[in-house]
């Protein structure tokens, strides 16, 4: 009798330290109940956000590479969006992606291409030459606001890049019409009358360098 | 005669039904064929904008994005927080170069921004320079993404998330650079040519910035000519 207590004690006391009893895993109920929260864990918590908290990337340094004084006088800004996509056939397996691309345009003039004596005052007559319209930032793309559409298997680096720089070329086109030029040199003309009349000047005349 | 054109009538509708399924088919077919043409549909929306801005400083920026995904889940159960650790890593990084402008906004400026008197001396007020990020890329050959083997991808949609964030933090980091300053003095290197050529001697030109005002920063040189020319 004392030694059946004992064992019992002892049972207890094991149970109370072990969350996990013999018994328990000798029965094959522990082990279907385990598998379950494996699966549960693996096909939906493994990755699940925390709605309390926003994922946020780390603090990292902004580093400057490079540092450039410019004149470039901006008259015309075209905000524009294209879509491309893309669909890479390999032996098994297709590839998809579908991205819609911002950028903006900006058609000016760019001073340091001007003439020597591109602005020419006599009396109460300016005469101003003013360089072509062009882009003045080629790059034109925002990356960071690209937005992805549609997405499917294995997309790699170089044809991300191709894609992005279809979408430049596209908002190039878009940009370099005839029809924005005019608009732009029309503005830069408004704005340099503007500025010699303020300045005392009569007559003010503007053409554009060829 | 009237058997025989019932009879023809059957055949007639029997005919029209063995044409129905088919026409469907073709129909779900040609659907099909025009689905698959849209997808080479080009979306372009431009919005222009009358501007007059004077680019004055560029700065080119690399930065590095880096993501650690939580190592663990929490949650509550019965309100007793619990903390159930996810085993192996996920961590992303995504360099990005981008182009930063500083500009000043001509499309307010009149006559009132222009003082002048007889002597030849000339003050123009121009705005404060403003900053913008005028273009970006993603590096994607250098675009990593470390995952054990328990943990899933990154999906478009986070990367997009962490590249937004990646965009305010570099133009929250421009503010404490020197690019405005950078911007007054290129302002002055750009608009004292002109104002030379309009005939005004280097000496009796003042360009200042609406903030500098309203700070009284620099003032004794401006008060002066300020006064002459009231006088």
């Amino acid at each position: 009798m004392a030694s059946t207590r004992k064992k019992t004690n002892t049972r207890r006391r094991s149970s109370s330290k072990n969350y996990v009893t013999e018994e328990m895993v000798r029965s094959p109920w522990f082990w279907v109940g385990l598998v379950i929260l494996g699966l549960v864990y693996f096909f939906f918590l493994r990755d699940k956000k925390d709605d309390t908290k926003k994922a946020t990337i780390d603090d990292a340094q902004t580093c400057i590479t490079s540092i450039k004084e410019i004149s470039e006088w901006e008259f015309l800004t075209l905000q524009l969006e294209e879509f491309v996509d893309t669909t890479i056939n390999k032996k098994l397996s297709t590839a998809q992606s579908a991205k819609i691309y911002t950028g903006t345009a900006r058609l000016g003039i760019n001073t340091k291409k001007a003439n020597k004596n591109w602005i020419v005052c006599e009396g109460n007559k300016a005469t101003i030459t003013l360089p072509a319209i062009e882009i003045l930032d080629k790059a034109i793309v925002d990356d960071t606001q690209t937005r992805t559409f549609f997405e499917e298997g294995n997309i790699s680096a170089t044809v991300k890049e191709k894609m992005l720089q279809n979408a430049k070329r596209k908002m190039k086109a878009t940009a370099s019409k005839k029809e924005n030029i005019a608009i732009a040199e029309k503005n830069a003309k408004a704005e340099f009358k503007n500025i010699f009349t303020a300045l005392g000047y009569k007559t003010v005349k503007i053409t554009f360098k060829e | 005669m009237a058997k025989n054109d019932m009879d023809q009538i059957f055949t007639r509708n029997k005919m029209k039904k063995g044409l129905f399924l088919p026409s469907i088919i073709l129909c779900l077919v040609l659907f099909s064929c025009s689905k698959n043409k849209e997808k080479g549909i080009e979306t372009v929306i431009p919005a222009i904008v009358n501007c007059s801005k004077l680019h004055t400083a560029q700065y080119n920026v690399h930065k590095i994005l880096t993501y650690k995904d939580m190592t663990a889940i929490e949650g509550s159960i019965f309100s007793e927080k619990i903390s159930i650790p996810i085993p192996g890593d996920r961590m992303l990084v995504i360099p990005i170069d981008a182009t930063i402008r500083a500009y000043i906004d001509f499309s307010q400026f009149s006559k009132d921004n222009i003082v002048m008197d007889n002597d030849g001396k000339v003050i123009i007020t121009l705005p404060n320079p403003q900053i913008v990020l005028s273009s970006a890329q993603i590096d994607y050959k250098n675009e990593k993404q470390y995952l054990s083997w328990n943990r899933s991808k990154f999906t478009s949609e986070e990367k997009e998330e962490f590249i937004k964030q990646g965009r305010a933090s570099i133009l929250a980091s421009m503010a404490h650079s020197d690019i405005i300053d950078r911007s007054r003095t290129s302002a002055f290197n750009t608009i004292q040519p002109i104002l030379i050529s309009a005939g005004f001697s280097p000496e009796n030109i003042i360009i200042r910035f609406s903030d500098e005002i309203e700070k009284n920063k620099y003032s004794e040189q401006t008060i002066k000519l300020l006064t002459s020319i009231e006088e």
